[in-house]
């Protein structure tokens, strides 16, 4: 029966073309309509034969009937019309249309035109050269022009034009560039919520690196995102939760006093005495000025001289009386500048003790405390009271997690 | 990278410090570096500097102590938890003589320490340092034969270990390095790995975080 149709199909096609007058022809095998005319396999394609009688009409795709279909002018004047898939390799492809069906051999009208399907480019992405020309081959292209290391069996595709998924037409060349495959990339870890310690930790055991960008606390963002696939040594940068206190401490005013009075109370303000001069000396100025607000662990400078008391020579007479006294007095502010300055050079090294004064007066004691282990002091024996520093180490059997890694 | 082989006893403090000068000494630079030290003695004032550079290396030792914990220790604790480890434990120890090959899949280890040291002056809490001991246990494709209720033999696979120590904040020693599991495991005598507790499991549902 299918045989029949074709041969049918056949003699009616080429009497209408040949045999008949012009007019008939026209009236017989009139061009039919395809919109769109081209497209990949599974396109939908509107099919309109120009008949000018109303009727019953079958359409067929490379001779095999797709059904039929009220086709020509309806009272409107509305020409019938159908819808049919494209389907079969990239190429032309013959539609047809018969009034009333391609198997009435006597006097059909038919009308017959080409559709192209095309072939669709596949995803070519990290295939070998051969494999890349196999799948091309498949899909009814073939291989264009290679760039890059072909000749290397371990390069891989690593772009090509044009695109996957692009429709061109049936026996193409595809254009591919080779690259040799770099490192496998790593997944980057959920770091949200975890403390500093624990995001490096995984971090590095995915050999990546970890950037803190600001903050303290736990990671509250991170960058590039969970599950993201990057290069191994890539950086992952992080921001913690709340931006590093800055705390403040007003500078203590401790011009006058001793070195000692002024280191304690240096420290006491959470800050860290850095002194020049002798030892015996006071405070003769400070650097930041008192009242200064600073950051907590920032160092105060202080300059130490001996201030000898006032001196009891009676000054002689001043020759010019205002005028001599002025003359006086810078020659003194000179000669206390010029003092300071001596006193300065000649103990300019930070005050160091000797190994002996450390071995007299500084005590270290681990185990002091029987009911805490590891308990230490630190002893100093000064010219003051013995102060006494302890330390008390306190264990944690920590928290284990087990987390299995879907691959 | 060398991977380790254990066959003593493998701590934290012998992890982190094990390359490098005096570890007390690279604690201590580690802690002046990272400005800890400074807060710590802002803490204590009137002592002369030897004393508070003696202060500062009894921290990084008392620092070292909390580290002297069994990597082994941390490795069997974690598998304690593990679902399936345990329950072919507990059938080969209901059937007398069998035996159990568990494909552990691949899965981290955490353990994850907080101890503290607490400085006193003239016996008055002036001050407290927190750290934190990360570990991390990256096993691939291992595979686990359990007997009588003790994993008695490894196969294949292989175990990436990270451990870090960090104060406030501030990274102190990282350490990044493959380990033998084979060898660093007492296998010969099996380890036991049912304790009892099995509130805290964990199966492929339940990540345990």
């Amino acid at each position: 029966m299918q045989h029949r149709r074709a041969v049918a199909l056949v003699v009616t096609l080429v009497v209408g073309m040949l045999a008949l007058p012009a007019g008939d022809a026209a009236a017989r095998s009139s061009p039919l309509q395809l919109d769109p005319s081209s497209g990949p396999a599974g396109t939908s394609i509107r099919v309109t034969p120009i008949f000018k009688t109303p009727g019953g009409c079958t359409a067929s795709w490379d001779g095999q009937p797709r059904g039929s279909f009220p086709c020509g002018p309806d009272a409107n004047g509305v020409l019938g019309w159908t819808t049919l898939t494209a389907q079969g390799p990239p190429g032309l492809h013959t539609v047809t249309v018969c009034q009333p069906s391609c198997d009435d051999v006597d006097s059909p009208s038919v009308e017959s035109t080409s559709f192209t399907v095309l072939a669709v480019v596949p995803d070519l992405g990290s295939l070998s050269l051969a494999d890349a020309g196999q799948r091309l081959e498949r899909a009814g292209l073939v291989l264009g022009t290679v760039q890059g290391p072909s000749g290397d069996p371990a390069a891989q595709v690593s772009s090509q034009t044009p695109l996957p998924g692009a429709a061109v037409g049936a026996g193409s060349a595809v254009n591919v560039t080779m690259t040799l495959p770099g490192p496998v990339p790593v997944t980057v870890p959920d770091l949200v919520g975890r403390t500093q310690a624990e995001a490096a930790a995984l971090v590095s055991a995915k050999q990546l690196v970890l950037r803190v960008a600001s903050g303290t606390g736990r990671v509250q963002r991170q960058d590039p995102l969970p599950g993201s696939d990057v290069a191994p040594g890539s950086v992952v940068t992080v921001t913690l939760q709340a931006p590093p206190t800055q705390v403040l401490v007003a500078v203590p005013d401790v011009r006058g006093r001793t070195a000692g009075d002024a280191e304690t109370a240096v420290a006491a303000a959470g800050l860290v005495l850095r002194a020049t001069g002798p030892p015996a000396g006071t405070v003769q100025a400070q650097a930041p000025a008192p009242g200064t607000r600073v950051r907590r662990g920032s160092s105060v400078a202080v300059t130490l001289a001996v201030v000898g008391p006032p001196s009891t020579t009676t000054p002689p007479p001043a020759p010019g009386g205002a005028a001599g006294l002025a003359i006086g007095l810078v020659l003194l502010a000179v000669a206390v500048v010029l003092g300071a300055l001596a006193a300065r050079m000649l103990h300019r090294a930070p005050r160091r003790r000797s190994p002996q004064w450390v071995h007299e007066h500084v005590r270290v004691t681990a185990g002091a405390n029987p009911a805490q282990p590891g308990d230490t002091q630190v002893e100093e024996a000064g010219p003051g009271p013995t102060r006494s520093i302890g330390l008390e180490p306190h264990r944690d059997r920590g928290s284990k997690t087990l987390e299995e890694v879907k691959r | 990278m060398t991977t380790i082989a254990t066959i003593t006893p493998l701590t934290l403090r012998t992890l982190l410090f094990s390359e490098g000068a005096e570890p007390v000494t690279t604690l201590a630079e580690s802690m002046n570096a990272g400005g800890i030290s400074n807060r710590l003695l802002g803490a204590i004032a009137g002592i002369s500097s030897p004393a508070r550079r003696e202060v500062v290396r009894q921290v990084a030792t008392v620092t070292l102590q909390t580290l002297d914990l069994d990597v082994v220790d941390l490795v069997i604790g974690g598998w304690r938890t593990h679902a399936r480890l345990v329950a072919a434990a507990r059938r080969t120890l209901a059937v007398s003589g069998s035996e159990e090959v568990i494909d552990l899949v691949s899965h981290s280890i955490r353990s994850v320490h907080r101890p503290y040291v607490s400085i006193l002056l003239d016996g008055a809490r002036v001050a407290r340092l927190d750290l934190e001991v990360a570990v991390v246990f990256d096993v691939q494709a291992l595979v686990g034969v359990v007997r009588a209720g003790r994993l008695v033999e490894l196969q294949g696979g292989q175990c990436e270990l990270t451990a870090l120590l960090a104060a406030e904040g501030v990274q102190l020693a990282h350490r990044h390095q493959p380990i033998d599991l084979r060898l660093a495991l007492p296998l010969r005598t099996g380890i036991q790995l049912t304790t009892g507790d099995t509130s805290r499991l964990h199966t492929p549902a339940d990540p345990g975080h």
